[in-house]
C-alpha cells in the first residue's frame, strides 16, 4: 500500500510559450512519508518555490501529477484545493506572515476549522509564546515565526511546507525554530526549501533542485 | 475567530481613512434624508401623499391657517401684479413651482447619493490596494475566494451601515429638536418610518454593491503574486 502523504509524478512546470518558453520544472517525481524532515536545497530560480507552490495546491502542473494523501489533485476546484490546504497542509515563509491587527492568539486561531482556544493555547505554549495577547510587531522575528508554525499546525495538518523559514533570521534563532521544525517533522511531515545549506543537518532527506530538475542526495 | 471576525477588525486598523469615509456617508444620508422628506413634505403639502400625515394646500379651505394663508397668497399677488387671480389658480400656480422645486430636490439627493458611492468605492479601493498580500496569505491558510470575497463584502456594508445609522440618527435628533424650536405649520418636513429603515438597509447594500467589483478583482489575483509583494 502505497502510504506516501505527498507525491509528484513527472511534474512539469512551464511559463510563457514557444520562443519565450520557460521550463520552471522539468519532470519532478518524489514521495515523501509520515514522520520525516525533507530538505530541497537549491540556489535562487532553481524552481524550489514553484515546486512548492504547487505542492500546497496553490499552483498548479503545466503537465504531471500531484497526490496529496493518494487524492489526485489535478481536475479539483480552486474551492476543492484551498479545502484540502486548509484541512490537511500547514505553510510557513520567510515572513511570518501574521496579521499585524490581530494578536498572537487571534492570529493562531484564525485558520481554524473548529474553534478551540484550548488547542491554541496547548499549541502556543508547545512553542514557548506566553504574550498570547501581544501583537506580532511587539514580538521579536523569531517568536514571530514560531507563531506562524503554530497558525500552520492549528488544523492539525498531514504535511507542513516551509519556503525559506529562516531566511530572516540570525543563527542563534536559526537553531531555535529548526529544532522545533525538526520536532514537529517527527510527528508529522515537512517539505523545506532552502538555499541555506546549514539546514542540513536537521533533514531526514536531502534533495537537490537545479534548473527544475531534483536529485535525491 | 474567523475570517468574517476580520471584517471589523479591519474598520479599526484603518481608523481615520475608515472614519473619515464613515463621515462623509453618514453627511451624504444626512443631505439625502433632509432632502427626501422635505420632498415628501410638499408632496404633502400638495396632496399628492396621502400616507405621510401633514397639511395639504388641497384641503386649505377646510384648515383655518391653510385658508388665511393662501387668501394672504393671493391678495399680495393680485395687488402686485394687478391681476384678478382666483384661489384655484394660485393653488395650480404654487402646485407648478413646487413640483419644480421637487424635481431640483431629487436632483440634488441623486448627486449627493452619487457622492457618497464614490466615496465608498474610493475608500474600499485604498483598503483593498493595501491588502492584496493579505489575500494571498488567506489564500495560503486555506480561505476560498468566496470566504474571502465575503469578508471584504461585510467590511464594505460595515462601512455603509456605520455611516447611515450616524446620518440616520442625527437627522432624527436634527428634526426633533427643530420641529420643536420653529413650528411650522404649512411646509413641514415628513419622516415616515420607511425612510430612515430604508435608508440604512439601502446605503449597506448598495456599499457591498458598489465594492463587488474591486473586492473581485482584488479576490480573483494570483496569491503567489500577492504573496511576493
Amino acid at each position: 500500500m502505497n502510504d506516501a502523504i505527498i507525491e509528484f509524478r513527472d511534474v512539469w512546470k512551464t511559463y510563457g510559450k514557444e520562443k519565450t518558453e520557460i521550463n520552471a520544472l522539468k519532470g519532478i517525481n518524489f514521495s515523501l512519508k509520515k514522520n520525516s524532515v525533507n530538505l530541497i536545497l537549491g540556489p535562487s530560480g532553481s524552481g524550489k518555490t514553484t515546486l512548492l507552490n504547487i505542492a500546497s495546491l496553490m499552483d498548479t502542473p503545466t503537465k504531471g501529477m500531484v497526490k496529496i494523501k493518494g487524492r489526485s489533485t489535478p481536475g479539483l476546484s480552486k474551492a476543492q484545493r484551498s479545502r484540502i490546504r486548509m484541512n490537511e497542509i500547514g505553510i510557513i515563509y520567510q515572513r511570518s506572515n501574521l496579521f499585524p491587527y490581530l494578536n498572537i492568539l487571534e492570529n493562531t486561531m484564525l485558520p481554524m476549522i473548529s474553534p478551540d482556544k484550548n488547542r491554541a493555547l496547548e499549541l502556543l505554549k508547545n512553542m514557548e509564546i506566553t504574550e498570547i495577547n501581544k501583537f506580532p510587531q511587539e514580538l521579536s522575528i523569531e517568536e514571530q515565526q514560531r507563531a506562524a508554525l503554530a497558525r500552520a499546525m492549528i488544523n492539525d495538518p498531514s504535511l507542513i511546507l516551509a519556503d525559506e523559514p529562516t531566511g530572516e533570521l540570525d543563527s542563534g534563532d536559526t537553531d531555535i525554530i529548526l529544532e522545533l521544525i525538526k520536532d514537529i517533522g517527527h510527528r508529522t511531515i515537512i517539505l523545506i526549501v532552502s538555499n541555506n545549506s546549514d539546514l542540513v543537518k536537521y533533514a531526514d532527506n536531502l534533495f537537490f533542485i537545479k534548473n527544475g530538475k531534483l536529485e535525491k542526495n | 475567530m474567523g475570517i468574517y471576525s476580520l471584517s471589523y477588525k479591519n474598520l479599526r486598523r484603518n481608523w481615520w481613512r475608515n472614519t473619515s469615509t464613515v463621515l462623509r456617508i453618514a453627511f451624504g444620508v444626512i443631505v439625502l434624508l433632509i432632502l427626501v422628506s422635505s420632498g415628501i413634505g410638499i408632496n404633502t403639502f400638495l396632496g399628492e401623499n396621502q400616507t405621510a400625515g401633514g397639511t395639504s394646500i388641497s384641503n386649505a379651505n377646510a384648515n383655518t391657517g391653510a385658508s388665511n394663508a393662501l387668501n394672504a397668497i393671493n391678495n399680495y399677488v393680485n395687488s402686485i401684479l394687478g391681476a384678478e387671480l382666483s384661489n384655484s389658480q394660485i393653488i395650480n400656480g404654487i402646485r407648478s413651482i413646487l413640483r419644480n422645486i421637487i424635481s431640483f430636490i431629487d436632483l440634488m439627493a441623486s448627486i449627493v447619493f452619487l457622492v457618497g458611492i464614490f466615496g465608498i468605492t474610493y475608500a474600499m479601493d485604498l483598503n483593498l490596494l493595501e491588502r492584496k498580500r493579505e489575500i494571498g496569505i488567506l489564500k495560503s491558510l486555506g480561505f476560498t475566494e468566496l470566504q474571502i470575497m465575503l469578508s471584504l463584502l461585510l467590511e464594505a456594508s460595515l462601512l455603509g451601515f456605520i455611516g447611515a445609522m450616524i446620518g440616520t440618527i442625527l437627522v432624527i435628533i436634527g428634526i426633533t429638536v427643530l420641529s420643536n424650536i420653529i413650528q411650522i405649520e404649512l411646509f413641514s418636513i415628513v419622516m415616515p418610518l420607511w425612510l430612515p429603515l430604508g435608508a440604512v438597509f439601502i446605503t449597506s447594500a448598495l456599499s457591498a454593491l458598489i465594492a463587488l467589483w474591486s473586492v473581485w478583482y482584488n479576490t480573483k489575483q494570483d496569491p503567489m503574486e500577492a504573496l511576493r509583494i
